[in-house]
């Protein structure tokens, strides 16, 4: 029973605390005023209700994002487990496999960053339906291993964390479906506003560019900064 | 008080249940708890391990990698831009005059290069360059003389303008050496045909092109620009094509002027302007003077002007002519009357395929107004119809594998399928016709593709060929959604589909546009049209297509004779059709010759696509170009100053001129790419500021909690 008692007992400071200060503006509702039954013995009861309410709501409500927070987060894990499985069924047999019967996207190659230990598989399309489960290579950019700029996309919380502990002169590869290797290494890191960005399309070298939000760490999404890690083919290996 | 409560609850059998909830109460309370700070030990973690994470690791300075102009430095500001526009409305046709104001504000000598659209129908046919008080004249050369000249000046220190023409209604002027605060003024003039639609006439002047999507892989060989597109196999020309866009929190560019004087020849009902608003001033004999209300407005959105005739003076047909260097040219317009009432025609059974257009440059009102649209098409499938609902954006969704029967259960998907639907990504347009037109056969169906799209693409011409190779038996009608839609795309695919098209500007129209359209879906009015022209005569269109409810057929032809009539046969509900239209007594045009020219080329090109080899059509297209000075495909307009006013050895910064984000679009949806962060952080903080939140308002409404009773 002692638990039970101290965790009572913490509650029930809390609840003098809460009382010893003025009712808070979020538990007074005008329903309060307004019951049916005016005598005074019942304004506490249909106050209680309403916080009783509250309380329900924002429980619901809070246990559904933290939910969904940690549903993001599963999901990115879980698809890239799925999708290496398929990766590895394609390269074996051949045949295009699909991570999971109702996808509707397809892999386009693997991200290796070994100082990272990192293993990533790429979907086509850099868009929030691909992003979701791994990084995304835009349409319209060179594919990797070709003359270009191939450049891929991914959600600075879930896939592309890493990104922030890559440093120039890092490895970066890169294997295609038939399971051809191609190496870059990472010759430019920086910070730039999404409304200046401009891709350069056709690079000197083949070239692999990494986008993600910056910064790194903020709460919201949505911020206009992007940090652009820039590798370029290494020599002799293209 | 409680304790007087819980002393009566204590009676008999109510206090088990109390028990119950206490116990009950207490259970969830203990869960709750749990989970609380469980949830807040791991974000804690979450929080600690991210603030180590971001220590070490530098943050590195803001670049300016990205800029296309490659170098660290700041952007050179481009060249300012002014346009004015003036239309002169008579009859069936229209002139229009655009003043380009080119004005260099910076210390640089700079070459403006902009990048513009015009009606799909524009015959362009004039340019003049004043520079203070000089005017030069354009003269119409090959493009690839027009270019060669142009950058013979240029490199002499001369200034000239170019304008080419990208596609049927996008156009590029190329002004080089505006001098330091300099301004040089460009005048294009074009001619056109007015739509006729409905008992209304319509003029359409758009003002930007929106962002175009470039399907395929890289190539090398493509034409070079001055846009942030990338040549690609299927669009070989997308740097010429994409005009770099403002960011909407960056305010508007290019601020436009416009003035309508119209003299329609009858009594006007209405007149209106469904984007813009605009002030009306009436003249003496149904002359009107129309401009913005607010003077200028940004370029990014169609211009639109609709009037309608009074119901007496509604035309049946018309018939102008213009005399011109020896030769005779006429423009015909008939409106086939409606089919008389009293033997209404049997509604057959349709299948009806929809596909809409779900890239990232539908997002914003766009998406809203083809989701509208979309719900209202699908309310009007009756028992009997087939249907299915294609997506469409970097892939091809649909909804159903091949076309099903409408009845409550497919309505009803269809509806929480359509309402689903969000705007993002590519504009992969190919494969969601091929999975619209695939080979099924369906007897005893009446066979409608619907596509709804702003057609915001490279490829149309591409996209034309796969619809004119797979249409079979259907008819393909499209709705251009937006402020911008690609008006080209969107008629042309109408017209090789045996369809028709309706503009979707405001999601205010939808049900009139749409109400409108579903009239026309029924069946076409008049089918099989062949226009016999008297005398020795060159008709354009030869093959005018089919005609739906409210449409007129309009023909040009250069003749050798005003005399005798036209007629025009066709089959309407089954039965053979005739009509004949005297030309003696025509009234007199302007510009009509250049509207047979530019019908002709139209046609000319188009013959490209049926297997005519290029040499042949370009050779055709240029002496008729050449001849009727019209900027087409092959010929450019130049004008080039005589004098050099740069000082030797002076380079021009060639330099893009931006242009506005069509309105009611999503900058990010179309150039971000993807948002690259989840609302993870933010949902898993609200989430625990939520739950925190709960646990005071509970604990505080909990006096009856059966810990503190027996506390007490």
């Amino acid at each position: 029973m002692q638990p039970t008692a101290d965790r009572g007992g913490s509650f029930g400071q809390a609840r003098n605390w809460m009382h010893a200060s003025p009712p808070g503006i979020a538990f007074r509702f005008p329903k309060a005023e307004s019951s049916p039954v005016g005598s005074g013995e019942q304004r506490p009861a249909s106050r209680k209700r309403a916080q009783r309410w509250v309380a329900a709501a924002c429980l619901a409500l809070g246990i559904a994002l933290t939910g969904d927070a940690f549903y993001i987060h599963a999901k990115a894990a879980v698809a890239q487990a799925l999708l290496h499985r398929a990766w590895f069924a394609t390269q074996a047999s051949g045949v295009p496999a699909k991570p999971w019967p109702w996808a509707d996207t397809t892999t386009v190659a693997r991200l290796f960053a070994p100082a990272q230990d990192v293993d990533l598989l790429v979907l086509a399309g850099a868009t929030g339906r691909t992003l979701a489960f791994g990084p995304g290579h835009h349409d319209g950019s060179a594919m990797p291993g070709e003359l270009g700029n191939a450049v891929l996309s991914a959600h600075r919380d879930t896939h592309f964390r890493f990104l922030h502990e890559v440093a120039v002169g890092d490895t970066l590869i890169v294997e295609m479906p038939l399971g051809q290797r191609f190496h870059y290494r990472v010759r430019e890191i920086e910070v730039a506003d999404q409304r200046d960005l401009r891709l350069p399309s056709d690079p000197p070298e083949p070239t692999l560019t990494l986008v993600t939000c910056y910064p790194f760490d903020a709460i919201e999404p949505g911020g206009p900064l992007r940090y652009v890690v820039v590798a370029t083919a290494d020599s002799g290996t293209l | 008080m409680n304790t007087a409560r819980n002393l009566n609850a204590t009676a008999a059998h109510p206090l088990r249940s109390h028990i119950y909830r206490d116990v009950a109460r207490l259970a969830g309370e203990a869960l709750a708890a749990g989970l609380v700070i469980s949830i807040a030990l791991a974000f804690a973690i979450f929080i600690v391990s991210t603030q180590a994470e971001a220590a070490d690791s530098g943050v590195p300075g803001r670049g300016t990698l990205m800029l296309r102009s490659g170098s660290s430095e700041a952007p050179v500001a481009a060249p300012l831009l002014f346009t004015d526009v003036d239309i002169v409305v008579s009859g069936m046709t229209a002139r229009t005059t655009v003043t380009q104001r080119f004005a260099n504000p910076t210390p640089e000598w700079q070459e403006g290069v902009y990048v513009f659209p015009l009606p799909e129908k524009a015959a362009v046919d004039h340019l003049e360059m004043k520079i203070g008080q000089r005017r030069i004249e354009g003269q119409i050369k090959e493009r690839g003389e027009a270019r060669a000249a142009y950058e013979q000046a240029r490199t002499e220190g001369r200034k000239a303008t170019l304008v080419e023409q990208e596609r049927p209604n996008i156009f590029t002027t190329n002004v080089a050496h505006i001098g330091p605060d300099e301004e040089i003024t460009v005048t294009i003039e074009y001619q056109e045909t007015l739509r006729y639609d409905t008992g209304g006439f319509r003029l359409r002047f758009p003002m930007v092109v929106a962002p175009r999507y470039a399907p395929g892989t890289f190539a090398i060989d493509g034409e070079a620009g001055t846009g942030w597109g990338t040549n690609t196999d299927q669009v070989p020309d997308a740097e010429r094509i994409t005009a770099p866009v403002v960011h909407p929190a960056d305010g508007f560019v290019n601020p436009v002027t416009l003035n309508v004087e119209l003299h329609p020849g009858f009594a006007l009902s209405k007149i209106d302007s469904p984007y813009h608003r605009i002030d009306i001033s009436e003249s003496a004999d149904h002359r009107y003077t129309i401009g913005l209300a607010n003077g200028a407005v940004p370029a990014n959105r169609d211009f639109e002007l609709v009037w309608t005739p009074d119901v007496a003076a509604a035309p049946g047909a018309a018939i102008f002519a213009e005399h011109k260097d020896g030769k005779t040219y006429a423009l015909a317009m008939i409106v086939p009357p409606a089919p008389a009432a009293g033997n209404p025609v049997p509604r057959s059974p349709r299948e009806a395929v929809f596909i809409v257009d779900t890239s990232g440059s539908m997002e914003g009102t766009s998406i809203k107004q083809a989701k509208e649209a979309l719900q209202m098409a699908l309310d009007r499938l009756a028992p009997g119809d087939r249907f299915n609902v294609i997506e469409f954006n970097s892939v091809t969704k649909a909804l159903f594998g091949a076309p099903v029967p409408a009845d409550t259960a497919t309505l009803a998907k269809a509806k929480s399928f359509v309402t689903a639907l969000r705007a993002r990504g590519g504009t992969e347009m190919k494969p969601a016709l091929e999975a619209a037109l695939t080979a099924d056969v369906a007897p005893g169906f009446v066979r409608q593709v619907v596509f709804l799209t702003d057609g915001a693409v490279g490829n149309e011409g591409e996209l034309i060929h796969l619809i004119r190779e797979r249409l079979s038996d259907r008819r393909l009608f499209t709705i251009g959604i937006g402020s911008a839609p690609n008006s080209f795309f969107l008629t042309k695919a109408a017209q090789y589909g045996r369809g028709t098209f309706t503009y979707i500007g405001d999601v205010r129209e939808v049900a009139e546009k749409m109400g409108a359209l579903f009239t026309k879906l029924e069946s076409p009015v008049l089918t099989d049209i062949a226009i016999s022209w008297p005398g020795k005569s060159d008709v354009w269109p030869r093959e005018p297509g089919d005609l739906y409810a409210g449409e007129p057929i309009v023909v040009v032809a250069q003749t050798d004779a005003l005399e005798g009539n036209v007629t025009i046969t066709g089959r309407r509900g089954g039965a053979p059709w005739s009509a004949a239209v005297p030309l003696s007594g025509t009234a007199s045009e302007p510009g009509i010759g250049v509207l047979w020219a530019r019908a002709k080329i139209e046609a000319l090109t188009e013959a490209l696509k049926g297997g005519e080899s290029e040499a042949d059509v370009r050779k055709a297209v240029i002496d008729v170009a050449l001849a009727h000075h019209l900027v087409s495909k092959y010929t450019s307009l130049v004008a080039i100053d005589v004098t050099p006013t740069a000082p030797p050895g002076t380079t021009s910064m060639k330099t893009a001129l931006p242009t506005n984000l069509p309105e009611g679009a999503s900058f990010a949806a179309i150039f971000g790419g993807a948002q690259t962060a989840t609302p993870a952080s933010l949902h898993l903080l609200l989430g625990l500021l939520l739950l925190l939140v709960a646990v005071i308002a509970w604990s505080s409404g909990s006096r009856t909690l059966p810990l503190f009773v027996k506390g007490r």
